[in-house]
């Protein structure tokens, strides 16, 4: 099987992928639409069980995403018609 | 424009931002994590506490430790950073909601802050040869007096004078301590448990059973999440057998527990000569252990206050040391 696709269309795939949905950011909004005039409203209104779920949501969010970086970024080129499958891998 | 006005403006402005998901996403991690985007990852990853304690950086210091250990704190310390709050209030405020969260002394670092040292660790123990320590402990000093320690007081020199120590002391303490365990849900005899464990550091608890002199001299634990837990264990229970025994070193003032105490010493060294005769050990992990805590049987039914019990459990009178490393 060939896969004829260019970096530009990969990358293009990644930026209309859905976008990840996170507790924290559903925290923001409500933050905002609860009338929070400041960009990053602080967190003393938050319970403590809730800051400590979301901060680690994030905190993961932020590793995954790095990790998922490192990866992407040291794929090594590969030919785009494979006849031996297994060459690939 | 009035103030209500720009506040709502603002509000909105904040809302019509986050319909786009993806600058949803980077505020929410500027939010909590912004150290994720302010920093290199691989950075963040790669660098050590000792690197922010040698260029100074005590703040950076307390970020490190709760970015890696206690992230609610790190995203709360990061907003009150946020909102202008000097970093020695925000250092403070690290300090002490680890030490709530954990009863991990942070509080009490000999030096302000000092997270790069480890995580500290209370150490309750003492040295009974300390020529001070009969008149500054001197509920400890009761407590061990009735298991038939003195002071060979024959030098002029009081610093010159040494204990006095029947044979055995240390394995009859150790015997008794273990024949406690099985009566432990009677708060008496758990508090004299707790007593006898604390003042012949026979707990099995580092803390308690090591005084600040040999404690320091540990490799100290590290602030790693698995470590913390550790820690936190070790302080939750040396907690737990400190107030136990500041309770227990009182009622030890109580006569008709006093008796009862010294005749169960009587009887554990006479059992525990016995045995060494025959050359076998005490202080070994088959002999004595959580399955067979008493192999010598001794019975504690016998153990109650006076009538009239004098002695008040006055936790706040008994001085505890608690030195941090």
């Amino acid at each position: 099987m060939t896969l004829d696709i260019t970096a530009q269309e990969l990358e293009a795939i990644f930026m209309n992928a859905d976008p990840f949905s996170l507790e924290a950011s559903e925290a923001l909004e409500t933050a905002y639409q609860q009338g929070a005039t400041s960009f990053l409203p602080p967190l003393d209104q938050l319970p403590r069980e809730k800051l400590l779920r979301i901060a680690i949501e994030v905190k993961d969010y932020t590793e995954r995403c790095w990790r998922a970086s490192n990866r992407l970024r040291d794929v090594q080129p590969m030919p785009s018609t494979l006849y031996i499958a297994e060459f690939g891998l | 424009m009035n103030v209500h006005d720009y506040l709502q403006q603002a509000s909105q402005i904040n809302q019509t931002l986050v319909r786009d998901p993806q600058t949803l996403l980077a505020l929410t991690v500027a939010w909590l994590d912004p150290l994720a985007i302010l920093k290199d990852q691989e950075i963040l990853v790669d660098e050590e506490i000792s690197d922010y304690y040698y260029s100074g950086d005590t703040m950076g210091e307390g970020l490190y430790v709760t970015r890696r250990c206690f992230p609610d704190i790190y995203a709360r310390a990061i907003s009150k950073l946020r909102t202008g709050i000097p970093f020695r209030e925000v250092l403070s405020f690290i300090d002490d909601e680890i030490e709530n969260q954990t009863q991990i002394p942070t509080s009490q670092f000999e030096e302000g802050h000092a997270y790069a040292f480890g995580i500290p660790l209370p150490w309750y123990g003492f040295e009974m040869e300390d020529p001070d320590f009969s008149t500054d402990h001197e509920d400890e000093w009761h407590l061990i007096q009735l298991f038939g320690v003195g002071i060979d007081d024959n030098e002029s020199d009081r610093y010159s004078n040494t204990l006095d120590m029947p044979e055995n002391i240390w394995l009859v303490a150790y015997v008794l301590r273990w024949s406690l365990w099985e009566y432990r849900h009677s708060p008496l005899h758990e508090t004299l448990m707790h007593a006898i464990s604390y003042v012949f550091s026979c707990s099995g608890n580092s803390s308690v059973d090591y005084s600040y002199d040999v404690g320091i001299e540990f490799h100290p634990l590290q602030w790693t999440p698995d470590d913390v837990e550790f820690a936190q264990v070790i302080c939750e229970e040396a907690n737990n057998i400190m107030q136990g025994a500041v309770i227990g070193l009182a009622n030890a003032y109580d006569p008709a527990i006093q008796k009862t105490l010294r005749a169960k010493i009587a009887l554990a060294s006479q059992l525990v000569q016995k045995r060494l005769d025959k050359g076998l050990k005490i202080h070994d992990d088959t002999f004595i252990n959580h399955d067979t805590p008493n192999p010598f049987e001794i019975r504690w039914d016998d153990l109650r206050a006076s009538a009239h019990h004098e002695t008040e459990s006055d936790v706040a009178e008994l001085s505890l040391r608690v030195g941090a490393a």
